[in-house]
């Protein structure tokens, strides 16, 4: 076997002599095709290993958008949700719905929530921002007489309601309210949060790795 | 959504516990993984580029939403990968981008709904799932959640410091 250097001498016509085709190369069992492209890859120069792994970034960001295309058109909740109701609001008196709103405002004498479901439309994009127009206000008042409400809330909270609508959906007998956001600290707590995480994860990712800007990679510290 | 001192300090709870039982599984990889515990909520990018002016641009339905579920992250992960140089790193970037997303979604799971069912449905996203009960334990800016990640985090990080102790005293 040692004798024979040559590639060529595996197709020899005396197979008793040259190792067998199929024990070589591509072929063989041990080294699966898609193994040879990859050491293959392997030995690329770095720049082509850099745009290789950029143009998969590149699809896989594309891919992403695709994600967030096929996520928007899929239907998530049984019941209506406030574009239907501001769609048909007399069609779904007696219905179960859950929806998420904005509380805009409390009367707590008579046990009522008003909330304000709103359509908007995007008018014009430009590089200040968009420019949006009202399409429909649905104002829809929340009776909590009967409802089991955890937390406080006020103008301005983010809840979410359990219940059904009567008279062509201005009014919500909530059988369960939930207050997500109550109030201004609320919102700032997640955002200090935030900032927080990011910064442990950060760091910890920063003590063991450190960027390569010119590969545009991250290679582990403490190791050439 | 807890916020993100809970995520990523369960996710360094969780992984730094994985790390005792596994052979290649060490704080650089358990970093990468506390890193993936944010990627769900890289949906706040609606915060910056707004999904109605994208949905606009596109002509056709678009929701960052999409980031929070098994497939956004299964994609995300992979872009995360790809910032990594050899296959080996490449694969085990992967995972523990994954693997940590996958915790932030489960994090999430339990939290309380009005109509007492988990949102599982939209998480597991584009798998089908239901939408089983919900135990209700916590709202987003409940501050007590993030003193029980706090509290798990450091147990496990007095644990690792002193089995790591151990270990070179030992040799």
């Amino acid at each position: 076997m040692g004798a024979c250097q040559n590639p060529s001498c595996t197709h020899s016509s005396h197979p008793s002599t040259a190792r067998p085709a199929f024990d070589a190369g591509v072929f063989s069992p041990r080294a699966p095709i898609l193994k040879t492209l990859i050491t293959e890859r392997w030995g690329l120069p770095p720049i082509v290993k850099r745009a290789h792994r950029l143009l998969g970034i590149a699809v896989l960001i594309l891919a992403v958008g695709g994600v967030n295309v096929a996520y928007a058109s899929a239907d998530f909740q049984s019941g209506p949700d406030s574009a239907d109701i501001i769609a048909d609001p007399a069609a779904h008196d007696g219905e179960g719905v859950f929806l998420f709103a904005e509380v805009a405002a409390v009367d707590e004498a008579a046990d009522e929530l008003t909330i304000e479901l709103e359509a908007e439309r995007i008018t014009a994009v430009g590089l200040s921002g968009a420019r949006t127009e009202q399409t429909a206000l649905h104002e829809i008042t929340v009776r909590t007489a009967e409802s089991d409400i955890s937390g406080t809330v006020e103008a301005g909270s983010n809840i979410q309601l359990y219940g059904s609508l009567q008279a062509e959906s201005t009014v919500f007998v909530a059988e369960r309210i939930v207050v997500d956001f109550q109030n201004a600290s609320d919102w700032r707590y997640m955002y200090l949060t935030s900032i927080a995480g990011t910064l442990i994860a950060a760091g910890y990712f920063f003590k063991h790795w450190r960027v390569n800007l010119r590969e545009l990679r991250f290679e582990p510290r403490g190791e050439s | 959504m807890a916020e993100w001192v809970t995520h990523v300090l369960l996710a360094y709870a969780f992984f730094t516990v994985v790390s005792w039982y596994s052979e290649w599984i060490d704080e650089k990889w358990v970093a990468v993984a506390m890193v993936g515990s944010i990627l769900p909520d890289l949906n706040r990018l609606d915060m910056v580029l707004s999904e109605d002016v994208v949905s606009y641009l596109l002509g056709v339905p678009f929701s960052w939403g999409g980031l929070h579920t098994v497939g956004g992250i299964l994609v995300l992960s992979g872009i995360g990968a790809l910032l990594f140089e050899t296959r080996m790193q490449q694969r085990r970037a992967f995972g523990m981008l994954f693997a940590g997303a996958l915790s932030h979604l489960v994090v999430d799971l339990p939290q309380r709904y009005a109509d007492g069912r988990m949102i599982l449905n939209s998480y597991a996203f584009p798998i089908p799932a239901p939408r089983p009960p919900t135990p209700g334990w916590y709202v987003s800016p409940d501050r007590w959640v993030a003193v029980v990640a706090l509290v798990v985090a450091g147990t496990v990080f007095a644990l690792d410091y002193y089995q790591k102790k151990k270990r070179t005293h030992s040799e």
